[in-house]
């Protein structure tokens, strides 16, 4: 089920309804908030909610060992490998194997070898990178003693809750099982921060995002050698715009959503294209992602508490990783060595500004510089993300090189969303605040025109068919 | 790594008035009944494109009061309004008009020409003189065009415009209508040679009043009627024409309904006459021509399907695009680098 759909609405305000019936009783809530996820899982692929119930099982009885085993430090370790091998098989069952297997068979093929893998392609079911990382950090949490086991009940809803379930953010147990265990307050309702943030994550996806995708990201990825140099450069500008609006604009309604229902959700964004180096755009982008491989990769790998070197191959692999982890693909692994290589390159830059007492606040100047050279290599990166293949994004990278004296088909609209999301990340958090404080002081039948208007604005503005988040796909 | 904003930066800065669950329910359902009300008819015109089935004849039910009420009171002229001043046809009072359907790929170089022009197949095209290709196609179409185009390029004598649009097929005209858009396709690019691939959204029941069922009679006799009109559109230029047809599925029953779409259009486009059909299933099938996830040229093994047992991969699609090529050049007799 998409949120941008009219079967979303009617759902939402069911759930709603029945979620704050039921808010005095815990137990009643937390069945139907746990059948109502699985319900709006189940509409996407009702075969894949056994694969849910399953990770839950794993994750459940992972961290129940651990629990259990916290005096045995072997039968701990032994419990902690075991369950989190288990949800790690099953993610690369589903996400890897045919990618894997199709090149370990080129290659014995290649050394005489023969058919090494059977050749099977499995469906990737929805959401299984994110509910998978979620029962491993809880797993690794209860072993590190950061987190008590949950009761299954529990644990199945704070896997499955809906608004978080198909792409985020990846909330830790920390965070939402407290609140699942905690009433509610029935006459608390932020509404109005609600509202802005449904509405606004809905007009960056409808609008924004699928007007740029249609206008110029995907005839130009389609088709490079048709369109010109500076077609390419404007495409890769306008994805990062794009997927930013995409995913935040999703994360955006899945926050306001959870805050309807009385829970609150981390933030997932926070300007990144604002951001000076690539360590700062990793702190600003996907942030329930990066904390995740910063606090269960990078970390448990060293960190950077070894040697140089070690702490370059730390960042290194944590980044080649997190790139894998979007999909088995060579352009998902050359766009996160390219980022783990670029902040390695920074890491060691400021290493040696820093033993040399050089590292010096940035000017107004320089400042502007570190933005702009950081965001022109993010968008380079972006091409090995959207491209289908290596070879298109050879193509768009050579078009890039030889397709200046083509004429451009830009339009004036893709360069003036591009230059409005750039600018919006500069805006002040505070200022915010502020029109959201005008906003709630607003007569609530004034609120209800506003939605009425907004909503009508985006169907008059955006295409009739909406295409699926992104990172739906992750 | 230093701590992350979201551990920095509280997630409620200032607090704003809160309100009771009802009151938000109420002030949520009002402004979602105003919208439905200023939409209503526009809801309506894209439920009525949507596939036939339950959730369409639900989806009218409920819009038809709303849109009716919108119409009674002139409310629907707000969003005619709108329509009209973004440059979209406004939709008239049965809810009727153009439907806001993305193209994936615009033609980059329009001719002049607004009526179909017959077109001389060139033998043997240059630099000069390139070939003018026209790739039209569904979503599996898109996966082959786009591979396609770039084989094609490759060549540096053709010229390639790929007009692709997902979802789409020749089942249902009321949501995209392909003969119109082929039309102004064939006018604005004047192609030599029409390569099309669509008929995987097509196993789907005709809107009515009344529904026609799929595989019905009727339903057997109106769809080969639309590839008739097609593909007599088609070659009516002049224009040779590739037609592939769908692969495999992997799914039995869609593999079934999709057979039927092949088996229809194959008919068609031998009544028809001077179109060169391509089977996917001959390029992209296993033995037998069954689905195939995997194929082998004997030196490597690629991944031909994607895991959704449906659309065609980069890989997959570069083997139907050298299958057009070698039809290009054995069956057309183009001489092609």
């Amino acid at each position: 089920m998409l949120f941008p759909t009219i079967d979303f609405a009617i759902f939402f305000a069911v759930v709603f309804t029945g979620s704050w019936l039921l808010s005095a009783r815990p137990s009643p809530w937390k069945l139907f908030t746990l059948a109502s996820s699985y319900v709006f899982y189940a509409w996407w692929q009702w075969r894949f909610v056994g694969l849910l119930l399953l990770a839950t099982g794993m994750a459940h009885l992972g961290a129940s060992a651990v629990y259990r085993y916290a005096d045995q430090p072997r039968l701990k370790r032994a419990s902690l490998w075991l369950s989190v091998g288990a949800l790690l098989a099953v993610l690369a069952y589903f996400k890897y194997y045919g990618f894997f297997a199709v090149n370990l068979d080129n290659l014995a093929q290649a050394m005489g070898l023969g058919q090494i893998a059977p050749l099977i392609q499995p469906t990737l079911p929805i959401a299984i990178s994110f509910f998978t990382f979620m029962a491993i950090s809880y797993v690794i949490d209860v072993s590190r003693g950061s987190l008590l086991p949950a009761s299954p009940i529990d644990l199945a809803v704070y896997l499955a809750f809906f608004p978080h379930l198909v792409a985020g953010p990846i909330v830790r147990g920390a965070e939402l099982l407290p609140q699942l265990r905690r009433r509610r307050d029935p006459n608390g309702i932020d509404f109005t921060r609600a509202g802005y943030l449904i509405l606004g994550g809905l007009f960056k996806k409808v609008v924004i995002s699928s007007y740029l995708a249609s206008a110029i990201v995907d005839p130009v990825f389609a088709s490079p050698s048709s369109h010109s140099a500076i077609d390419v450069l404007v495409a890769a500008w306008a994805y990062a715009c794009q997927i930013y609006c995409d995913f935040s604009g999703y994360t955006d309604i899945a926050i306001g959503l959870a805050l309807l229902l009385g829970i609150k959700f981390p933030v997932n964004f926070d300007s990144p294209y604002t951001a000076r180096t690539l360590q700062e755009f990793w702190r600003r982008w996907h942030i329930t992602l990066s904390r995740w491989l910063r606090d269960y990769l990078y970390i448990p790998l060293g960190g950077n508490h070894g040697s140089r070197g070690e702490t370059s191959r730390n960042i290194a692999l944590t980044m080649v990783l997190g790139g894998l982890w979007h999909g088995a693909n060579w352009t998902f692994l050359i766009w996160g060595l390219m980022h783990g290589l670029g902040q390695v390159l920074g890491h060691l830059r400021r290493g040696r500004l820093s033993a040399r007492g050089l590292l010096i606040p940035a000017g107004p100047l320089t400042s502007i510089r570190q933005r702009f050279l950081t965001f022109q290599f993010v968008c380079l990166a972006w091409i090995f993300f959207r491209a289908t293949s290596l070879s298109n994004a050879q193509a768009l990278l050579s078009r890039l090189g030889s397709g200046w004296s083509t004429p451009s088909s830009v339009s004036i609209w893709v360069l003036v969303l591009i230059v409005g999301v750039l600018s919006v990340q500069y805006l002040r958090l505070e200022k915010l605040e502020g029109i959201l404080n005008r906003l709630a002081a607003v007569p609530l039948a004034v609120q209800a025109l506003g939605i009425a208007f907004g909503l009508f604005v985006i169907t008059t503005l955006g295409p009739s068919g909406v295409a699926p988040f992104i990172y739906y796909r992750f | 790594m230093s701590p992350h904003p979201s551990e920095l930066i509280k997630t409620e800065l200032q607090p704003h008035r809160r309100v009771s669950w009802r009151l938000a329910l109420a002030i949520g359902s009002a402004g979602l009944l105003l919208w439905l009300l200023l939409d209503a008819t526009t809801l309506e015109h894209n439920a009525k494109a949507s596939p036939v089935g339950t959730r369409r004849t639900v989806a009218l039910e409920i819009l038809r009061p709303f849109a009716g009420f919108a119409r009674l009171t002139g409310i629907s002229h707000v969003a005619s309004l709108s329509n009209g001043a973004l440059g979209r046809n406004a939709l008239d009072e049965t809810g009727n008009g153009d439907l806001k359907i993305p193209r994936f790929h615009y033609l980059p170089t329009p001719t002049r020409s607004t009526k179909p022009v017959r077109s001389v197949l060139i033998a043997r095209p240059t630099v000069a003189d390139p070939l003018r290709v026209l790739i039209l196609g569904d979503s599996l179409g898109l996966d082959v065009g786009q591979q396609l185009e770039g084989q094609l390029s490759a060549l540096g004598v053709v010229r390639v415009t790929l007009d692709g649009r997902v979802n789409t097929g020749l089942t249902r005209p009321d949501y995209f209508n392909w003969p119109a858009q082929a039309q102004a396709d064939l006018a604005m690019q004047r192609p030599q040679v029409i390569v099309g691939m669509m008929g995987a959204n097509d196993p789907q029941d005709f809107p009515g009043p009344p529904d026609i069922p799929f595989n019905s009679p009727a339903w057997r006799a109106q769809y080969a009627a639309n590839c008739k009109q097609f593909f007599s559109l088609l070659v009516s230029t002049g224009a040779k024409v590739i037609w592939i047809t769908e692969p495999p599925m992997q799914e039995a029953g869609l593999n079934l309904r999709v057979a039927l779409v092949n088996q229809i259009q194959e008919a068609q486009a031998k009544a028809v006459g001077g179109i060169s059909l391509l089977h996917a299933s001959a390029v992209l099938g296993g033995p037998g021509g069954n689905f195939a996830s995997y194929l082998s040229n004997g030196q490597q093994i690629i991944a031909v399907r994607e895991p959704d047992g449906v659309h065609i991969t980069p890989g997959g699609s570069q083997i139907v695009g050298a299958g057009v090529i070698a039809a290009m050049r054995d069956l057309l007799h183009i001489a092609l680098p």
